[in-house]
């Protein structure tokens, strides 16, 4: 072997580019909980490198001022993610270009709370604020199932169980593939029925027109949202 | 004014416009940069690729160039200006009602000067409040949630030292608040771009109007749901409407919500200038159209009487404009040394 890292105790370049992909992949599974879009495809990871077992991640958010809450959060899971991989023994999750780089990057490193990362500054742990957006993730993916059906079939689609819906969706790959999104939410929700609210209740039928136009609000505020995001992001390469 | 080629002719308000001053010599810190970066990546990102100016240009632009833009290329009959200070990252500030002034002496019958409050100031920017409305007579001032004061990362309606300051507003009879609900970064924790607090103070002071700008972007959906139940609340349609090139799909779907939720009386046009420039806006608006279907959704048709509104006409009875008068004003001639910027 010629290979000066591994000659030095590190890795070959084919298990290097094997590491990457497996950090890539969990990466994937992380979404912005304010837009529900995966990290990777909103075009936020820099670079993934490796040293032997150690990993780092440098990511970086559409502008210097995004919320600061949400890109701890987004920190914290994909250090959990990444240091979940077998191989890992240390994960360090950069943040560049930031107005609270410094102090993300410090608290993340030493798993601080987001209170004890910003005494002065934070009120309350992230848990509520994480919710809030699980619950508008999770309507927006209704609004998604239920505008890939007619509209005719989405009024009556009030009543469906979870096996009716499941049904449907083997009839075409778009709703298969919108049904799939939401069933992965509503799945940890009790009940048979496939359209709930955020709560988990069903929804009255004479409740059900009002619903729907509250879920397609929902879901046009974090489309809208997201493209945001991605005009400002592409702005930085054009 | 802007003419249909049926020869209608429409007042045009820009509700939301700037001077400002963010060049490298103005950075108080590198946050100065960040700032003015991100209003950049606006400007590439919405602007059409012909209409795109360069960065020095855009970092300053003056005076002279900021009337051509509004009131010669860009159909503007008035211009609405939102000052904001930003102390902590520019030197001399961004955008202060000083800055802002400068357009008001070259164009005074066609530019409303608001002022800017920060009520975090205390008794000292009660003061000033006063100081400023005896020189400029504001009917409206600007509330920067998300500027940073001191170790403060910004603030809420609801908070309490909010209150004398509205009080202030109304003794002065400034009847008109605007309020960016923007990235407000305190506390942290905080969902930031939370409008609720709109809500709070909009029912404490019935008799003053809040316009929020952005339209609660990006929380159109909570913005919606407050801006429908208080009748003095309106939407500022700056950032919404750039999206109307750029993203088309999306742009139809926030104007359905908006004018379902909120209805074409109380939105009110703005370009952001000089994040992008009125002209393409405009153009591109009065071409805009809903089907039947889209109209059915939005329960009001996107139609002459809706598009004069929003463009014009909602702002014009907020602030107390003459519509007949200004439409009626000379033509603004601005030296020709400034020509156009091209497209680099």
């Amino acid at each position: 072997m010629t290979d000066p890292a591994a000659a030095g105790g590190g890795i070959a370049a084919a298990t290097k580019a094997a590491r990457i992909g497996d950090v890539r992949a969990r990466l994937d599974q992380i979404r912005d909980p304010e837009l529900d879009e995966p990290v990777t495809a909103m075009g936020f990871i820099q670079a993934i490198e490796i040293a032997g077992d150690d990993v780092r991640v440098m990511f970086q958010l559409p502008t210097a001022w995004c919320a600061a809450n949400f890109a701890y959060l987004m920190a914290v899971d994909m250090k959990a993610a990444v240091a979940a991989l077998p191989w890992v023994a240390s994960v360090e999750i950069v943040l560049l270009e930031h107005f609270a780089a410094r102090r993300i990057n410090e608290a993340v490193g030493q798993d601080l709370s987001f209170v004890a990362a910003f005494p002065q500054k934070a009120e309350a742990e992230l848990d509520d604020l994480r919710q809030t957006f699980l619950e508008k993730a999770f309507l927006a993916r209704q609004h998604a199932v239920l505008a890939a059906l007619s509209k005719p079939v989405a009024i009556l689609a009030a009543d469906w169980s979870i096996a009716d819906l499941e049904r449907q969706a083997g009839e075409s790959e778009a709703l298969g593939a919108a049904a799939a999104r939401y069933l992965a939410l509503r799945r940890s929700l009790p009940g048979q029925r496939a359209f709930v609210t955020a709560g988990g209740e069903a929804v009255a039928a004479a409740d059900w027109p009002v619903h729907l136009r509250e879920i397609r609000r929902t879901a046009m505020t974090l489309a809208a949202n997201a493209e945001h995001c991605r005009v400002l992001a592409s702005a930085r390469t054009a | 004014m802007f003419v249909t080629p049926e020869g209608e002719r429409v007042l045009i308000v820009d509700g939301h416009t700037h001077l400002w001053d963010g060049r490298p010599t103005n950075w108080r810190n590198d946050y100065g940069r960040t700032f003015i970066d991100t209003f950049w990546s606006g400007h590439v990102g919405f602007t059409p690729p012909d209409k795109r100016w360069n960065q020095d240009n855009f970092r300053y632009y003056g005076v002279e160039k900021s009337a051509r833009d509004l009131f010669v290329d860009g159909y503007c009959d008035a211009a609405i200006m939102l000052p904001v200070d930003l102390r902590e990252f520019y030197n001399e500030g961004f955008n202060t009602t000083e800055q802002c002034s400068a357009l008001k002496a070259l164009c005074p019958d066609r530019v409303v000067l608001n002022g800017r409050i920060d009520p975090r100031e205390g008794a000292r920017g009660l003061a000033r409040l006063e100081r400023d409305h005896d020189r400029f007579r504001f009917k409206g001032v600007k509330l920067y949630t998300g500027e940073w004061n001191g170790n403060s990362r910004g603030y809420r309606l609801s908070d309490d030292f909010v209150r004398p300051y509205l009080e202030k507003c109304r003794e002065l009879g400034i009847g008109i608040l605007h309020v960016h609900k923007g990235p407000t970064t305190h506390p942290l924790d905080y969902d930031a771009f939370d409008v609720r607090d709109v809500d709070q103070v909009a029912t404490s002071f019935p008799d003053l109007k809040f316009v929020i700008d952005h339209c609660g972007m990006p929380r159109i959906d909570d913005f919606c749901a407050v801006a429908g139940q208080e009748p003095n609340v309106y939407g500022g349609l700056a950032l919404v409407t750039s999206f109307i090139r750029a993203r088309p799909r999306h742009f139809k779907q926030m104007l359905i919500d908006l004018l379902w939720g909120v209805g074409p009386d109380r939105l009110i046009f703005g370009s952001d200038y000089a994040i992008t420039s009125p002209d393409w806006i405009v153009e591109a608006f009065m071409a805009f159209e809903l089907d039947e279907a889209e109209t059915t959704e939005a329960g009001h048709a996107l139609d002459l009487a809706a598009k004069r509104k929003i463009l014009g006409l909602n702002a014009a009875k907020l602030y107390g404009l003459d519509v007949d008068a200004l439409l009626a004003l000379p033509p603004v001639t601005v030296p020709a040394g400034q020509a156009r910027d091209a497209a680099e």
